[in-house]
């Protein structure tokens, strides 16, 4: 049963992966909190630890074409593990995405409308991430593209009025912090942006992929948000150094020293598009696939009328997550990277050895899929 | 109170009668379940009364168990 019958390009596949990894690009404060200065050493290691996890999301897609991630659930755990994993999958599509509500809610606040109430912020966003996900998965992933050229173009622009300031020694010198810290910054980078990846797992059933192009758009996806990430925390450093540990949001404070004379200064208003672009689009990723997994878990094909009330549950949700920005930092720091590891890696690991032991999907049914799409 | 109340009641008002016209139970039962919850914590919140965080708990379960970082 196929619930979006929208269908999107390998491409625009590719530019939805990269702009949501570049959206975590926000998120570098919480390892630059551990690891400091080198900070960047962990965004290099959860790279190389990121290639075999997207190796592991492409390979389940390729093996069970046109099936979503709890369809495979419930083929390889049977209906009733399937639907209890499916259960537990959804609360952390909702939770990622009330998770975001919140970042989006702060950031706007500390950035740019520091008057307007939170909600107010949170509620616009979210009824045009709605919209978008009552019109499928082509609407939500839409300008997917042109927003990863924006970013770039700013990301390039940046770096190029901040080169007066960089200072590459910043960078240096490496390796001085007990080795646990790397672990854990490691593993905070992998699971806060790589493993999140696993959502597009749901998005399968409307992507036009052979196996060969499955693994050009989802490594070429990958590949740009990992440059972004590498870059923006590699510009952060080099112009900050260690105080980079001291702020929640270094991407501002960087453009806050743009200083070209009077005309090129205050450009922080760069990074006030870039935040809303990125939070909006990751929202509206994050509540279609909600959306989806609900309806999937209750075999609802009208997913389109749970979209509203699915956006208001999580704007009511969110605010129940933590009571302040220092609870929710510290929970991020000690806990979120295990919490994440299940959903993200251990089991979808464990689904495709189950899957390769009892040799699934059946011959026939792959065929009828193949013929199918 | 008022404008949650008038919130829902819009949402409402805007996605169910056509669930109710396909008769499609299941997307009912679905939505009001959604509905439900939402409107639950949404009230709580405007009656200040302090919602249990879900991230807190499982946060101090993986503690008990050892399984988590030591913040530096």
């Amino acid at each position: 049963m196929k619930i979006d019958h929208s269908q999107i390009s390998g491409s625009r596949f590719m530019f939805a992966i990269a702009f949501y990894l570049q959206s975590s690009s926000l998120l570098t404060a919480f390892v630059a909190g551990i690891a400091k200065h080198e900070s960047w050493l962990p965004v290099l290691f959860g790279i190389g630890l990121a290639l075999p996890l997207t190796y592991l999301y492409r390979t389940l897609m390729v093996t069970f074409p046109q099936k979503d991630l709890l369809q495979i659930l419930e083929e390889v755990f049977g209906p009733i593990l399937g639907k209890m994993l499916g259960l537990a999958y959804a609360w952390f599509f909702i939770t990622l995405a009330a998770l975001n509500v919140l970042d989006l809610g702060n950031f706007v606040k500390i950035t740019v409308m520091t008057e307007t109430p939170q909600l107010v912020l949170t509620l616009i966003c979210m009824l045009v991430a709605v919209y978008a996900v009552r019109h499928g998965l082509k609407v939500v992933t839409q300008y997917g593209t042109l927003f990863t050229f924006v970013e770039f173009g700013i990301l390039f622009l940046t770096i190029i009025l901040l080169a007066n300031q960089m200072h590459f020694q910043n960078l240096l010198p490496l390796f001085t912090q007990p080795a646990m810290k790397y672990i854990h910054s490691t593993h905070l980078i992998l699971t806060v942006p790589f493993g999140e990846l696993v959502v597009f797992l749901m998005c399968a059933p409307c992507v036009r992929l052979s196996s060969k192009d499955a693994t050009k758009y989802w490594f070429g996806g990958v590949a740009m948000g990992m440059a972004a990430l590498l870059i923006v925390q590699l510009r952060d450093i080099s112009i900050l150094g260690d105080a980079i540990s001291m702020f929640t949001l270094p991407g501002l404070v960087v453009l806050r020293l743009v200083n070209l004379g009077q005309a090129l200064s205050r450009m922080e208003i760069l990074f006030a598009v870039a935040l809303m672009m990125l939070l909006y689009f990751k929202i509206s990723v994050l509540c279609y696939v909600s959306t989806i997994t609900v309806a999937r878990l209750l075999g609802i094909t009208a997913y389109k009328r749970l979209a509203l009330v699915m956006g208001v549950l999580i704007l009511a949700y969110s605010p129940t997550l933590y009571r302040s920005s220092v609870e929710h930092t510290a929970s991020a720091w000690e806990t979120t990277p295990v919490i994440w590891t299940p959903f993200e890696i251990l089991l979808p690991l464990f689904t495709l050895i189950m899957a390769k032991i009892r040799k699934l999907p059946k011959k026939a049914e792959t065929s009828a899929c193949g013929q199918e799409a | 109170m008022g404008w949650i109340l008038t919130s829902f009641a819009l949402v409402a008002l805007i996605d169910l009668p056509p669930l109710l016209k396909r008769r499609d139970k299941r997307a009912v039962a679905a939505f009001l379940f959604l509905f439900g919850v939402a409107l639950t914590l949404a009230v709580l919140q405007s009656l200040d009364v302090e919602v249990p965080s879900m991230m807190l708990l499982f946060d101090r379960m993986y503690k008990s168990i050892g399984l988590a970082y030591v913040a530096q």
